[in-house]
Order: C-alpha cells, then sequence, then structure tokens
C-alpha cells in the first residue's frame, strides 16, 4: 500500500513539474506558424492540429480547462513523430516536440493495456517476459530467419517485417566485460530493448568496439526500458521510475560515460530525462551515442577496421532522435568513413524523417508507411549495400519497408562498419 | 441553430472527412500569427472548387459566415473568425496545375505554398519573385487575398505584379473568372485587382494564374553598419541616387538586432545602431556594377563595416538574421503591436525620427525593421498584456504613429492589410468616403455580408 501510495505522489509530483515546463514554453510561443514548414506529418494530415503549432494550441487550451480528453485529443499527439523539425525552425527557443513528447502525460490518459505495458517495461523481469512471449509468437511465422513477416490479420501491425526476437546469448549477458585500454574510460553500455532482444549483432560490434578503447564495461542486467514508450502512451510516472532506476544505477557505477547505440534512447537520456525531473541533470551530462566515443577516441581504432574483403557502398541515414534529440551528425558519418573499404555516398534527404515515431509505427500504419516510402525511395535511387543508421526503431522501420519492396539494401549501423 | 442546420446540410452534401465541429479543430483553426483567438463552429476542407461552392452555397442559404483561411501566417488577423461560421481552409488544395514555360505563367490551387512554387519553378529556370519572410509555410492564396509584399518588393513589386487571371467562388456560389494570360487586356474593369488584398471578404479565391520571369543568373548580398539610424536611411537615398535599385534593400534597427543575437548567438558589431542588408541579381556583370556602386554610397555615409557575403551560404546567413527578428521580438517583451507603415522612401528619415519621438512621448518600447528599399518600415510596439497601463500607451503610439504616417504621404498598411488589427485606423487613411466605395463593393460581391465579416471596416460603420 505504501508503495502504491508512493507511487501515486511521485506521478503527481511529475505531472505538476511538466505542467509549469510547458506552462513556461507556451508563453514563449508567438503563434507564428514558422513550424508549419518542415513537419513530417502536416504535408499527409494537411491539418492544423498535425503542427506543432495546433498541437501547443491544444495543450493551452487542455491546461486552461477549455477542451477535456477525447480520442481525437488523443490522435494528435500520437500523429506525430517527434521528430523535432518544428524545434529546429522554431525562430523563438520554444522547443515544441520537447513539450509536445512531455505533454502526451497532460492530455493522454492511459488505458489499462498502456498502464500494463508500461508496468512490463519498468522491471527487467516484465522486459524478459515480453520478449519471451513476442518470441514465441513470432517462431510460429515462417519468413527469413532474421526478419519476420506479422500475418495481415493481426489488428494494426499485421503486414509488418519485424526481427526476430531473441533472448540475448550467453556471451551477452555477461554484467560487465574488461576492456583492453586500461586508461581508457569506465563506461556503463545501454544497449536498449531492441538491440537486446534482437540486433544481437548491434550489441557485439558495440562491444567489440568499446574494449578497444574501454577499461571497464558495465552491462548491468536489472536494468528496465528507458522509459520513452512508456512515456508516449502518457504515463509520465512509470517512465520517471524507469529514469530513476537507471539514473541511480549508473551514478554508483560512477561511470565515466554511460553509452548509447539507440538514438531514442540517447535522446530521452540526454534530453527528456531533464524535462521530467531536474535531479537526472547529472545523469544526462555523461550520456552519449557510442559514434561520439569511438570518434573522440579514433586513433584507437585506426587498423583494426573490420575487413570486409571488398568494396561496400554505403548511405547514412540521420535518425531525427540522434541527430535533432541528441545533437549527432558528424560522428557517425566519420565512424563510416575511418573504415577504407566503404565508399560513402549522401542521400539526397539524408535526416528527412522515416515515419517511425514508436506509437505511430504501432497505431497509426498507413501513415507511418507513407512517410517511409520517400525514404525508400531516395534509398532505391541510391541503392547502397548497407544503409547505416543508429536508432533500432527507424532501423526496423526502414528495413520491413525496403524487405516488402524486394530490395536488397541492408540497414546496419554505423558501428557494424567498424567492428 | 443555423449553423447547426448548415453544418448537417454540408455533411450530407460533401464528401466523408470534410468538415469538423470537433474541438480540437476548432481549437487549432481559431487564431492565426496574431495571437487572437474566436472559435468557429466548424471547419471544412474542400478539395475541390466544386465543393467551395457548394459551401458557399450553403453558407449563403443559412447566412453563416465563411472565413478563407490558407495557413494561419496573417499578421492582421484576417482567419481568425470573430464571428464564429466556418473556417474554410486550402490546405487541400495544394496543386500546381500548370509551369507554363513559353508564356512564362503558373496555373495554382490557393493552399499552395509560396516556397514550393519557388522551388518548382526554379527547377526549370524561372523566378516567382514575390517572397515574404513567411515564404516557407504561407500560401499563394493567402498571398494574394493580402496583398503580400517580400524583400524583393523594392525592384520586383508585390504580389499584385504578378498576378495575371483569378478563378474565385462568389458568396451565392457561383464561380467567377477575371483576368486574362496574356501580358494585355483591358476588357471591363479589373476584377483580379479588386480581389488581390480583399481578405477573403469578397470571394473565395479557387485557382490563380500568376506571371513568371526568367531566373537572374546570380546574386550579391551587401551587409553594413551604421553608427546611426538616420545614416542608414540617408545611404538607402544615396544607393537610388546613384540610379541603382536593388532586388532588396532592409533596413535593421539595434533592438531587433539584439533580439537576432539572443535567437540565434549570432554577433554583431558592438556600436551598430543600424543594419542595412542589400541584395541585387540579374547579370554577373551587371551585378558587379552595381555592388560597386553600392559600397560607394554605404562609404560616403560613414559606414561602420560593410561586408560582402562570398558565397551563398554566407548570404544565407544573413538572410536568416532577417527572417528570424520578426518572431524573435519576444525577446524584449511577450506581445507587439507590429505595424507595416509605408512612406515614400525620401521620408524614410522623418519616419524613423517620428518613430523614436513617439517612443519617447508615450512611453513605449519599440523596435523597426523593414523593407527600407520600398519606405515599408515594421515599427513593432513592444509591451505586456498584462499591464494595462502599457496597453492603452501603445495604443495611443499606434494612433499617432498612424497619422504621422498619413500626412507624410504614406499608407498605414504596406502589406499586412486591415483584418480586426488596423480596422479602427482605417478612416485615417481613406475617409469616411472611401469606406463609404469600399462597402459598395463589399455589396455588390457578398449581399448577405457573409464572407470574412468582422474584418476591414470599423465597427461602428457597419451596419
Ligand atoms: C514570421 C512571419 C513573417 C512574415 N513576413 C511577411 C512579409 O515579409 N511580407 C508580407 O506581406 N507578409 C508577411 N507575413 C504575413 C503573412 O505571412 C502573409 O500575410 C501571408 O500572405 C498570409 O498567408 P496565409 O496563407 O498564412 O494566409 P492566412 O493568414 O490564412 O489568411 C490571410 C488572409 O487571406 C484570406 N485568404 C486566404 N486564402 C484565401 C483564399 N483562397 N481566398 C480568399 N481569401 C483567402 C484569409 O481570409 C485572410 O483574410 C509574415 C508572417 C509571419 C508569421
Ligand atoms: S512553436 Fe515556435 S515556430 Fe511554432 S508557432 Fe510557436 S513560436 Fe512560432
Ligand atoms: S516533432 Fe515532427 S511531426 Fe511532430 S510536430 Fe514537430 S515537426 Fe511535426
Amino acid at each position: 500500500m505504501e508503495h502504491l501510495a508512493n507511487a501515486a505522489h511521485n506521478q503527481s509530483s511529475v505531472i505538476s513539474r511538466i505542467k509549469d515546463l510547458v506552462e513556461k514554453q507556451l508563453n514563449l510561443c508567438v503563434s507564428c506558424g514558422t513550424c508549419r514548414k518542415s513537419c513530417t506529418v502536416l504535408p499527409r494530415l494537411r491539418a492544423e492540429y498535425a503542427t506543432a503549432r495546433g498541437r501547443l494550441a491544444l495543450v493551452d487550451a487542455f491546461i486552461k480547462g477549455e477542451i477535456s480528453y477525447s480520442r481525437r485529443l488523443r490522435e494528435a499527439f500520437e500523429q506525430c513523430t517527434l521528430c523535432g523539425f518544428c524545434t529546429e525552425a522554431c525562430p523563438n527557443h520554444v522547443d515544441p516536440e520537447g513539450v509536445l513528447s512531455i505533454s502526451r502525460a497532460l492530455v493522454i490518459k492511459p488505458g489499462i493495456i498502456e498502464k500494463g505495458v508500461s508496468m512490463l517495461l519498468s522491471h527487467r523481469k516484465g522486459l524478459n517476459l515480453t520478449a519471451l512471449a513476442a518470441r514465441l509468437a513470432l517462431m510460429l511465422l515462417p519468413f527469413a530467419e532474421k526478419w519476420k513477416k506479422i500475418p495481415s490479420f493481426i489488428p494494426l501491425v499485421g503486414g509488418r517485417i519485424v526481427p526476430a526476437v531473441k533472448m540475448p546469448p550467453q556471451e551477452l549477458r555477461q554484467k560487465t566485460y574488461q576492456g583492453y585500454n586500461p586508461r581508457g574510460p569506465r563506461v556503463l553500455f545501454f544497449p536498449g530493448c531492441f538491440v537486446d532482444y534482437a540486433f544481437h549483432n548491434q550489441y557485439l560490434s558495440a562491444l567489440k568496439a568499446l574494449a578497444w578503447i574501454c577499461s571497464e564495461i558495465h552491462t548491468p542486467r536489472n536494468l528496465p526500458c528507458c522509459g520513452l514508450p512508456s512515456l508516449e502512451m502518457g504515463d509520465a510516472g512509470a517512465a520517471h521510475r524507469q529514469a530513476s532506476v537507471i539514473s541511480r544505477t549508473a551514478l554508483e557505477l560512477n561511470v565515466d560515460a554511460v553509452v548509447v547505440i539507440c538514438g531514442s534512447c540517447g535522446s530521452m537520456f540526454r534530453k527528456v530525462y531533464p524535462l521530467l525531473d531536474p535531479a537526472f541533470e547529472r545523469f544526462s551530462q555523461k550520456v552519449k551515442d557510442i559514434s561520439e566515443l569511438l570518434i573522440e577516441h579514433r586513433n584507437l581504432l585506426r587498423g583494426r577496421e573490420k575487413k570486409w574483403g571488398r568494396r561496400i557502398k554505403v548511405c547514412y541515414h540521420h535518425c531525427c532522435h540522434l541527430k535533432r534529440g541528441m545533437g549527432v551528425y558528424s560522428e557517425p558519418e566519420e565512424l563510416i568513413q575511418l573504415n577504407p573499404e566503404v565508399e560513402y555516398e549522401e542521400l539526397d534527404f539524408p535526416d528527412r524523417c522515416c515515419g517511425f515515431g514508436g506509437t505511430m509505427y504501432v497505431k497509426y500504419a498507413s501513415l507511418a508507411d507513407e512517410i517511409v516510402s520517400d525514404k525508400v525511395e531516395d534509398i532505391v535511387k541510391h541503392n547502397p549495400d548497407y544503409l547505416a543508421l543508429g536508432c533500432p526503431g527507424c532501423l526496423m522501420h526502414i528495413q520491413g519497408a525496403l524487405l516488402s519492396k524486394g530490395c536488397t539494401t541492408r540497414c546496419i549501423h554505423p558501428v557494424e562498419l567498424i567492428a | 441553430m443555423v449553423e447547426d442546420k448548415a453544418i448537417a446540410k454540408l455533411e450530407r452534401l460533401l464528401p466523408a472527412g470534410r468538415i469538423s465541429t470537433h474541438e480540437v479543430d476548432r481549437v487549432t483553426y481559431s487564431y492565426d500569427a496574431t495571437g487572437e483567438k474566436y472559435m468557429p463552429a466548424a471547419v471544412v476542407f474542400p478539395e475541390t472548387e466544386g465543393e467551395v461552392t457548394e459551401i458557399l452555397a450553403v453558407a449563403s442559404e443559412f447566412k453563416i459566415p465563411v472565413i478563407p483561411r490558407g495557413a494561419g501566417t496573417g499578421l492582421s488577423g484576417g482567419s481568425v473568425p470573430v464571428k464564429a461560421g466556418l473556417v474554410v481552409s486550402t490546405e487541400r488544395m495544394t496543386q500546381i496545375l500548370d509551369i507554363d514555360e513559353e508564356e512564362l505563367l503558373a496555373v495554382v490551387e490557393p493552399g499552395v505554398v509560396t516556397g514550393e512554387l519557388h522551388r518548382a519553378v526554379e527547377a526549370r529556370g524561372l523566378f516567382y519573385p514575390p517572397d515574404p519572410a513567411s515564404l516557407d509555410f504561407c500560401t499563394i492564396g493567402g498571398n494574394i487575398a493580402e496583398n503580400a509584399g517580400g524583400l524583393r518588393a523594392v525592384k520586383y513589386g508585390v504580389t499584385r505584379d504578378y498576378v495575371r487571371a483569378l478563378r474565385f467562388a462568389l458568396p451565392e456560389g457561383e464561380v467567377f473568372s477575371a483576368g486574362v494570360r496574356t501580358v494585355k487586356g483591358v476588357v471591363g474593369y479589373d476584377l483580379v485587382t479588386i480581389m488581390v488584398g480583399s481578405e477573403g471578404t469578397l470571394g473565395f479565391i479557387t485557382q490563380a494564374t500568376l506571371k513568371l520571369l526568367p531566373k537572374p543568373e546570380t546574386k550579391i548580398t551587401i551587409a553594413a553598419y551604421f553608427a546611426s539610424y538616420v545614416s542608414a536611411a540617408k545611404a538607402v537615398a544615396g544607393i537610388i541616387a546613384r540610379k541603382i535599385l536593388p532586388a532588396t534593400l532592409e533596413f535593421i534597427d539595434r533592438q531587433c538586432l539584439m533580439c537576432v543575437k539572443e535567437a540565434t548567438g549570432m554577433e554583431f558589431p558592438e556600436d551598430a545602431m543600424a543594419l542595412l542588408l542589400i541584395e541585387d541579381d540579374g547579370f554577373e556583370e551587371v551585378v558587379k556594377r552595381s555592388a560597386s556602386a553600392i559600397k560607394e554610397a554605404l562609404a560616403s555615409e560613414n559606414a561602420l563595416h560593410i561586408q560582402e557575403a562570398g558565397d551563398a551560404a554566407a548570404a544565407e546567413k544573413l538572410w536568416k538574421a532577417r527572417r528570424v527578428i520578426s518572431p524573435s521580438l519576444a525577446y524584449i517583451a511577450p506581445h507587439k503591436m507590429n505595424e507595416d507603415v509605408t512612406v515614400p522612401r525620401k521620408k524614410l528619415p522623418e519616419l524613423i525620427a517620428a518613430v523614436e519621438g513617439i517612443a519617447s512621448r508615450y512611453n513605449v518600447r519599440c523596435a523597426s525593421f523593414g523593407h527600407a528599399g520600398d519606405g515599408n518600415i515594421h515599427v513593432n510596439f513592444l509591451y505586456d498584456k498584462r499591464n494595462n497601463d502599457e496597453v492603452q500607451r501603445v495604443k495611443e503610439a499606434v494612433k499617432a504613429l498612424m497619422e504621422v504616417v498619413v500626412q507624410l504621404g504614406g499608407t498605414i498598411s504596406g502589406e499586412h492589410g486591415i483584418g480586426l488589427a488596423k480596422k479602427d485606423y482605417i478612416g485615417i487613411e481613406i475617409g469616411p468616403e472611401g469606406i463609404e466605395i469600399m462597402k459598395r463593393i463589399k455589396n455588390a460581391f457578398d449581399p448577405h455580408g457573409i464572407m470574412n465579416p468582422g474584418k476591414i471596416f470599423p465597427d461602428t460603420l457597419v451596419g
């Protein structure tokens, strides 16, 4: 009972903090509409509710009690990929993307399903259980070994091509790994759910590359999900609890850096945690995308790059959360080009959003697919052997779309080109 | 209520998904860039001209207001539904129907974003000059309805100079086609000109035929800082006196520079009171000659520092500074009265001196920038809505400004239109006779007064 009371208190203080922050930001918005200019969803939805300005007006009306919870209100927030183009466009220091992501906690009342999912994501056992269930379900499906096609009669996600879920193999279940560089940093490596339970190649490459530059790599096996999905579903209390566990663990281990391989976990850590609670600031400052750390120590990578034995053509997709969320864009490109076998070619629109957006991918499949089709067109035009990208969610979405189209381009993380 | 009946009828007539009465849509179509808010009864999203005429016919039948809306970036409240009714959005009428390279014409639907038209015609070596600072997110329909100007107006003129023909729906539901595709045409009254700048109060524009030019070969961008407003204004006169008409000639005062610095982190010389941003375009040889004449004019007014952008990226950086000014004034105070007054170019020094006088007389904060090359200066009185006393002083300052501008032989709105924001001042410029004639024209187009009611004319004079 005490535990529940604590949780409720925690939930309400998170909400009131979010409200304060949002109100401050709303005061800065002059409703000029500049954020209409590069919004990912506006050209498809073609209505003001689908713009940052419109959504800000909705939060404002909601806070003032002029409108109340509704399915449309919820959709207005869910149909946003959190791509951050609005924040880039705003001339006024408003961060609409940040406001829109934390405002979900105000305008979306999580239902029983969302609460349940949030609960599973909040604990390691829950994550394992979810992964196990997904694994069993997907095992029944034929397709390639690594990718599965969900039958079209399944609601919401039917027809999608998704990665086969696997429990991490024994070699990935250690809690610490020794690096080869005794004077190198001590880090906590946070693989994120996708890499933990599906993209094990990324995990292995990351550990290998980190071992070249680090003295110690901690991979605690008791951490929950980063909290982004919970927040997206409107459960800020759960997101805050997940954040507390992760940041406490990292600070107790006293590591020099917290390394991520997923731009979405990274921007959650770096940008959103301090919005949820200023107490997470100290943790947030330690967070680095793996490409940032590797490029800082690039001299240790020289000569060790993975040998492919042939020239490979590679393009790079800037994931929104990595580029605009974390502010990381040059390092992954540099990393890719460290491998002398790589022939690097730039996409026509390398930073255009792929339309993944978490809830968007699950609940608004046709919208997400419409958006990714532009991306696929750009990739097909360049037809690389590999498309490198730094966020497994986008990777799943883009790779699924490429496979459906019968394209041979394979999606990988930049670090897989190196180690 | 009549509105409910009209909405129910439209729901029956229009294809599904065209009309919404949900509060999510009503809230998000209650404002434009002025921040004024009034909720409409419903929002309609027509996809064809036929649907627009149906909407207008039903609105006429039930006598409820129709408020045309583009992107809602207007700065005079034009698309704000002050009298509720139906906000009719052009966001689903976004086709570029034709680009005619022989006749140098583009035919577009009203919801096309201005910047997209620029890109489409420039890809074919053509040029659509009107370039409001909002071009990346405002629409052609809104530009025509406000007769939008832009940075290049000095040399190339405003939207009106590029509209050859229009199709528009009238309130009774009939469609009218005005204007011609040819350069010349004198058949009866020039209805195109009447529609341009009509702020959605006469009819609903459904298609526009726009004039294009060949794209200039190259351009140069020059920035010059001055230690006083007056020397900057004199430099403008000096450029024109040398028989140079640059494409763009922008003035930015110190307050604005400070806000840009806040917003972008850009640095400016310490002692700069004003910045002139100048651009000219054309053939390489011509542009070189005008660049040297411009620099000569700037130097002879003792510019503190003259800088020529070496490449497109450097030029873009300077223009970005210009584009962020308007919204970034919020760093000084949360609210602003943005006046787009215009005076004959040679009266600029007098206008600038008068603005300084007004600001100190009424004790209000003020920042000015704008299109010095065509005498159009955006004077912004900055205030906090919660401070009643300040609001009152700002109102008086605005009125004083309007009076000065008219005395100087200028106009109270160069490009943003009257809308809600300036309707109380329109009489200062055109007098009761002017208002009377305009109302007769309005009656001829819109006998029931359903098109964008509550705009342009002062309340006291509207029956
Ligand atoms: C940051 C910023 C910078 C700006 N810079 C400039 C500038 O440099 N120069 C300038 O001139 N303006 C400028 N503006 C003002 C604004 O962008 C222009 O007035 C623009 O033309 C408005 O277009 P819109 O599509 O947003 O129209 P809206 O604001 O939606 O509507 C404006 C008016 O047009 C009417 N209207 C819209 N579509 C139609 C139609 N199809 N038929 C009939 N009436 C219609 C509406 O009823 C309303 O009265 C700026 C605005 C902002 C926010
Ligand atoms: S969020 Fe920024 S760009 Fe968008 S309307 Fe508000 S001030 Fe303008
Ligand atoms: S985050 Fe992206 S999709 Fe969402 S409002 Fe901003 S620009 Fe649009």
